[in-house]
């Protein structure tokens, strides 16, 4: 389980609020943090169809300017996880894609314009030297399946970027979807991906603790991941690895409980960074 | 912020919130008795016979869905008919249908034409009016996973319903105390009493005296509906097989008159042709002797017209007399021609006039003998009709009576249960099972006694029993039967009985855990076929192992990479098989666990179950016939007469009649019928039929009319196949994670605190937790919170509010001298709401007191869990009535430990004198020892010194104030460690010109 729903909050003062933003990881930059907001609220489209965001390295946002809205926005979707549309989950993809393994990425586009249903969001040149399209949808069905691998094709032909990998991300999918059949753009066959959003159901960590790396040498909140991987690919990207023993301190983030200091070992092992 | 790529597999089957709707079922389609089949139709192709062999075989085909609700059906039949001879050819194949109302085929007669040797041409159909059809054979399966117990939401309710008052509402019922009369505080405290002493819910219900009565009442209610089910179908039953048999006899008298129909028929037509020719020869005779004597008159005419003419006479007179003349002579010659030419065609025509007599009288007979047996046909068929129209109201009145006796029996069983739970009046009854029998029982005898007789009967009892307002209501239901018995729109007798909705429920395991699943399989030959050649199989899943069953009972089944294959050789009607398996299993991932699919494949032999009746099958093929006629030795022109028949075929041949008559077949000389089953007359091949010798004295060789009926023999088979199959259920998985704390690790002996006590719930299962009852011991020395309004349970929603949870203390006091009982339930009602959805929690926070907590005890708090699991999907009932109750307690090592902190000090602080260098010199030691466990701090000793003495020196600081007559000494001593020692040591001297005073020296010391 993620942190409570906003709604059942008892303490919705902004600090409170603003100290879970705080231990939202990765961290957002100050203009990631514009667009975000600007994006959630849907104001201020960009002319641009696609923003190149490479991951802005900027300078780290101040949360202290945030309004109430923003900071209740911000917990929905990163803290609690709540809302769950395909602008929502367009940004916690973002969020991920920071981090996660499976993709060595050069270069992150993001479309921060075309708000249609089955839009490509992201457009991810590899290290490989690769294009992958990506579609975030809230909830993937059958029929939207051929409609998003169309749009996939007539976005191919219009912008002439020959995909290598499709991926469509989503929060919620039936189990109807044909993965396993390859699909033809603009004469190539690909073979498309399909990302669900993942709650681990026996991961050995609660949103609301806190984890430990080492002895103290990284805390992050347990509300940021959804499984040990995510953890695990987290600390590879942002430590020198070596040996890691990652703890947990129990509802160090829980609102109601009275704080103890109980921590106990979650994973243990040695990552070797190459 | 996780995603994860799915591979299609993962896709299809693993259970996590993220993928919507239930796994899908077939991820591979299993054939298990394809190599069967395959067998079997290799041994019919070899059973063929070297007659005219007809095949008639139907297949059916069955799919259900795991609720047994019927998805696909698919049927065929075929009637191959075979002309099994090498050599042989026959012709005029005829087949002869009836009862072929439930096929599409169209005609009752098929004409097949000829059959060269060895050749064969198949009838194909289909099977229409499924309804119509006999029940396929009934597999039931309960799977029950043992150690999880189902219970009833409502006696979840009612366990608590009157503690609950009580708890929620503690001020009020302190305040009203004296006030609750003597027998309620009875009740209240007994049942509190059991309850206390409980250590499970599972002990709650057998101790419980409703409960047991409830568990009784079932029990009783099951028996109850078995038996009445068997007699309610043992006694239509009978009175069905009594139909059964006069539609038979009548159908086998309809055989036989349908022959003589078809017989006289065939008479009636001959002698119309017969009549029909000889009055046209009559005609033409007559119009030939007409013509005869009109040209000879014509002919006589002219000569008299010429003779006329030739006369030469002028005188008027003597011509006139001469045409006179020759007007007679041609008067003359005209009758003498005309009665020549009558003579010559009047025995012709008298013949002709006979035989047509003749034959117009055979007509008359055969059109006689043909409409009594057409208006026989008539009434036969009708006769039948009504019989089969009878038999299957007799058939829609069984599953009807069965489906209404069934519900009420249900609804009593309810009643009974609703009356132990609201009034305990049950308890009190006698078992009325006996006397319920006994009505079902009289129920059924009305073919032996008088209606009326078994009504009054039955009045009485159930008067007796439940009071002239249900005889009321159930008369009135009775009409109301009768008249949708009689209706048009009446259901089909299977629609019926499939109104015996299965529920099949939802199933659960418990994850990591040993699960030992039952699977009682019943296997019930509801028809009146005898079902042979029962081949059963089931795929279970491969997580299974252990398999048991009683293997004196099933020799043969045979378990083979898990799946199951039994055998049984024949099922009688009603008959019914009951194989129970165990298996265990360990689920230790979170995905798909099917229960197993199960197909099955069964014969009925000799019989099709569209009911299609082969009448006859008829064909010609190589015989022979003739009338052997011979002279008798020693009497001439008398004659020895006799018909052979040679079958010079390959086949059997059944003769059906011989007629031999005179030409005029006004004399029979051979009539005779096979017909009756009593003399047949079968003709093998080559064999011959002499018939008897019949005599007849004539001068010429005689010469017979013969007419003979017979056809090739046939041989028919008859196989009904049906193949059922049964989609499988899944296995959710149920987990729950307990955590428990207490916000102090440590409290002090024999002083009160507060604790406060924090239990964490979270769903780690793969299905949703429908409520929870939660049980905490709270050993002596402590007590819980007796305000519910301290007891705070929070989910992911928020808050739930005191009124929307039960709670009960047990004892309901604040002795601490007694353990407490603190039990919760959360949201245990009839509603279909979730308490915690996968991955969601649960927090229970509320304090403890801790009164005189002892050292030397060791307290522990066990926390026990009864999680609760809808047992019915939402799509099966709307409301929740019964739950699946998994229980889990929190393991010892993971309860949080309280230790009791004793810390007592003990302290000794002694002085000693020691005599110095000089008899004026004092040494004075205080030892200052620390017998106790615990640091001591801050030790002031006071010392008191004669004014005689003056300090020389002292180990550690002090502090000296003087006094008039006595100086002080003080020191500190800031901390002194468990069992350690510490010495205080100074010396004093005498004050010059002082005296001492000894005792002054053993003077007071404070500290």
């Amino acid at each position: 389980m993620n942190l409570q729903f906003y709604d059942t909050l008892t303490n919705k003062s902004s600090e409170h609020i603003k100290y879970y933003i705080e231990n939202i990881k990765p961290k957002f930059s100050e203009n990631i943090l514009n667009l975000v907001l600007n994006d959630l609220k849907a104001k201020k489209r960009k002319k641009d169809d696609l923003i190149d965001t490479r991951f802005d390295q900027s300078s780290e946002a101040d949360l202290s300017k945030l309004e109430d809205g923003d900071l209740e926005l911000l917990y929905k979707v990163f803290v609690s996880r709540e809302l769950n549309t395909k602008v929502a989950l367009k940004w916690r993809l973002y969020q991920y894609l920071k981090f996660c393994k499976d993709i060595n990425i050069d270069e992150i586009h993001m479309n921060l314009k075309d708000t249609k249903k089955f839009s490509v969001d992201f457009i991810i040149e590899t290290v490989e030297q690769e294009t992958i399209l990506i579609t975030c949808v809230d909830i993937l069905e059958n029929d939207d399946f051929e409609e998003i691998i169309k749009n996939f094709s007539n976005f191919s032909k219009s912008s002439k970027i020959l995909p290598h990998r499709i991926i469509i991300a989503t929060h919620k999918t039936y189990r109807d979807i044909p993965i396993n059949e390859k699909v033809t753009i603009q004469n190539n066959s690909v073979l498309p991906e399909l990302w669900v959003e993942w709650y681990n159901l026996e991961r050995p960590f609660n949103g609301e603790d806190l984890i430990i790396l080492n002895d103290n040498e990284l805390n992050i909140a347990a509300y940021n991941f959804t499984s040990i991987k995510d953890i695990l690919d987290y600390i590879y990207k942002y430590t020198e690895g070596g040996q890691i023993a990652l703890y947990r301190q129990i509802g160090y983030f829980s609102e109601t409980d009275k704080k103890i200091d109980e921590v106990e070992m979650i994973w243990k092992g040695i990552m070797i960074k190459t | 912020m996780g995603f994860k790529k799915l591979n299609l597999e993962e896709l299809e089957s693993l259970l996590t919130p993220s993928l919507i709707g239930p796994p899908v079922t077939h991820i591979k389609e299993l054939d298990l008795l394809s190599a069967e089949e395959e067998e079997i139709s290799e041994k019919s192709s070899l059973s063929i016979s070297s007659e005219l062999m007809i095949n008639n075989i139907e297949t059916l085909e069955y799919a259900y869905d795991k609720d047994r609700n019927l998805e696909k059906f698919d049927s065929t039949g075929s009637i191959l008919v075979s002309n099994q001879s090498k050599k042989d050819r026959i012709w005029d194949v005829r087949v002869l249908l009836e009862n072929y109302q439930n096929t599409n085929i169209e005609d009752n007669q098929i004409n097949l034409g000829s059959f060269e040797p060895e050749t064969n041409k198949k009838i194909s159909y289909n099977l229409i009016n499924r309804e119509k059809l006999a029940r396929p054979l009934m597999v039931d399966e309960k799977i029950e996973v043992m150690r999880i117990n189902s219970e009833n939401v409502k006696n979840l309710q009612s366990l608590l319903k009157e503690e609950q008052h009580k708890i929620v509402e503690p001020k009020e019922d302190i305040k009203n105390q004296g006030v609750i009369d003597d027998e309620e505080k009875e009740k209240d405290s007994s049942l509190m009493t059991e309850i206390s002493e409980k250590k499970s819910l599972k002990d709650i219900k057998k101790v419980d005296p409703r409960k047991e009565k409830i568990k009784e009442i079932r029990n009783e209610m099951a028996q109850l509906k078995n038996e009445r089910k068997k007699e309610i179908i043992q006694n239509f039953n009978s009175q069905i097989d009594e139909v059964e048999n006069k539609i038979n006899n009548k159908l086998e008298k309809i055989e036989d008159i349908n022959s003589k129909f078809e017989k006289w028929k065939s008479h009636k037509g001959n002698y119309q042709e017969v009549v029909k020719d000889l009055s046209n020869e009559l005609k033409s005779v007559q119009k030939e002797k007409k013509n005869q004597i009109n040209s000879k008159v014509s002919e006589l005419e002219k000569k008299r017209d010429n003779k006329i003419e030739k006369i030469t006479e002028t005188d008027e007179e003597k011509k006139e007399i001469e045409t006179e003349k020759i007007e007679e002579e041609f008067k003359k010659q005209k009758e003498t021609e005309i009665s020549t030419i009558e003579k010559k065609y009047a025995p012709k025509l008298q013949e002709l006039k006979q035989n047509l007599d003749e034959e117009e009288d055979n007509l008359k007979h055969s059109s006689g003998k043909f409409s009594t047996f057409k208006s026989k046909k008539k009434d036969t068929e009708k006769r039948i009709k009504k019989l089969k129209k009878s038999k299957s109201k007799l058939i829609k009145k069984k599953s009807k009576t069965l489906k209404k006796q069934l519900k009420k029996l249900s609804k009593k069983e309810k009643k009974r249960i609703k009356n132990v739970n609201e009034f305990g009046e049950e308890i009190q009854k006698p078992s009325i099972f006996e006397r319920v029998k006994t009505v079902f029982k009289a129920l059924f005898k009305s073919e032996k006694q008088p209606e009326k007789d078994v009504q009054k009967q039955e009045q009485e009892e159930k008067e007796e029993q439940e009071g002239p307002e249900f005889i009321e209501k159930e008369e009135d239901e009775a009409k109301l039967e009768e008249e949708k018995i009689d209706s048009p729109e009446v259901e089909s007798s299977e629609e019926a009985s499939e109104i015996e909705i299965f529920k099949q429920p939802r199933l659960i395991l418990l994850y990591n855990q040993k699960n030992s699943v039952k699977f009682t399989i019943t296997l019930e030959n509801v028809t009146e076929n005898i079902m042979t050649n029962i081949e059963f199989a089931k795929a279970f899943s491969d997580d299974f192992y252990n398999f048991t069953y009683d293997k004196r009972k099933f020799r043969n089944i045979d378990i083979n990479k898990n799946r199951l294959y039994l055998t049984i050789s024949e099922l009688k009607p009603n008959q019914k098989v009951e194989l129970i398996v165990f298996a265990d299993i360990n689920p230790d991932q979170k995905r798909v666990i099917r229960s197993g699919e199960i197909q099955v494949s069964y014969r009925l032999v000799n019989n099709v179950i569209s009911k299609t009746k082969l009448v006859n099958a008829a064909g010609y093929s190589h015989v022979m016939h003739a009338i052997n006629v011979k002279e008798k030795e020693t009497e001439p022109n008398l004659w020895k007469c006799a018909l052979i028949f040679k079958n010079n075929s390959d086949f059997d041949i059944k003769l059906n009649s011989i007629l031999v008559t005179n030409q005029k077949k006004d004399r029979d000389f051979i009539d005779i019928e096979f017909k009756d089953k009593e003399n047949l007359k079968i003709i093998g091949s080559g064999e011959k039929f002499i018939s008897d010798e019949w005599e007849l004295k004539t001068p010429k060789e005689p010469k017979f009319l013969r007419k003979l009926d017979y056809t090739i023999t046939h041989k028919v088979e008859k196989e009904t196949r049906v193949n059922l199959k049964y989609t499988d259920n899944v296995f959710n998985i149920t987990d729950v994670s307990l955590e428990k704390r207490f916000d102090l690790t440590q409290i002090k002996s024999f002083e009160e605190a507060d604790i406060t006590n924090f239990v964490n719930i979270k769903n780690i299962g793969t299905t949703g937790v429908k409520g929870l009852y939660i049980k905490e011991s709270i050993p002596a020395d402590f007590i819980p919170s007796l305000d519910s309004e301290d007891y705070n349970i929070r989910t992911s929603s928020g808050k739930i509010k005191s009124n929307n949870f039960k709670l009960n203390i047990i004892p309901y006091d604040e002795d601490p001298e007694k353990e407490h009982l603190v039990e919760i339930m959360v949201n245990i009602d009839e509603e279909r709401n979730i308490l915690l959805e996968i991955d969601d929690f649960i927090k229970l926070t509320y304090n403890l007191k801790a009164i005189t907590p002892q050292y030397k005890k060791y307290y522990e708090f066990p926390l026990e869990v009864f999680s609760y699991y809808p047992k019915f999907s939402e799509d099966q009932i709307e409301e929740i009535d019964e739950v699946y109750s998994v229980y889990k307690k929190l393991e010892t090592e993971k309860l949080p430990s309280l230790e009791i902190v004793h810390k007592r000090r003990n302290l000794l602080i002694g002085k000693e004198i020691f005599p110095g260098r000089t008899t004026e010199e004092f040494g004075i030691s205080i030892i200052v020892k620390n017998n106790s466990n615990v640091e001591i701090k801050d030790i002031k000793i006071k010392d008191t010194i004669s004014n005689a003495f003056k300090i020389i020196s002292s180990n550690i600081d002090y502090k000296f104030e003087n006094d008039k007559e006595l100086g002080t000494i003080s020191f500190l001593i800031d901390s002194i460690l468990s069992y350690q020692e510490k010495e205080i040591r100074y010396y004093v001297k005498k004050k010059s010109g002082e005296k001492i005073d000894y005792a002054e020296l053993e003077s007071y010391i404070f500290g």
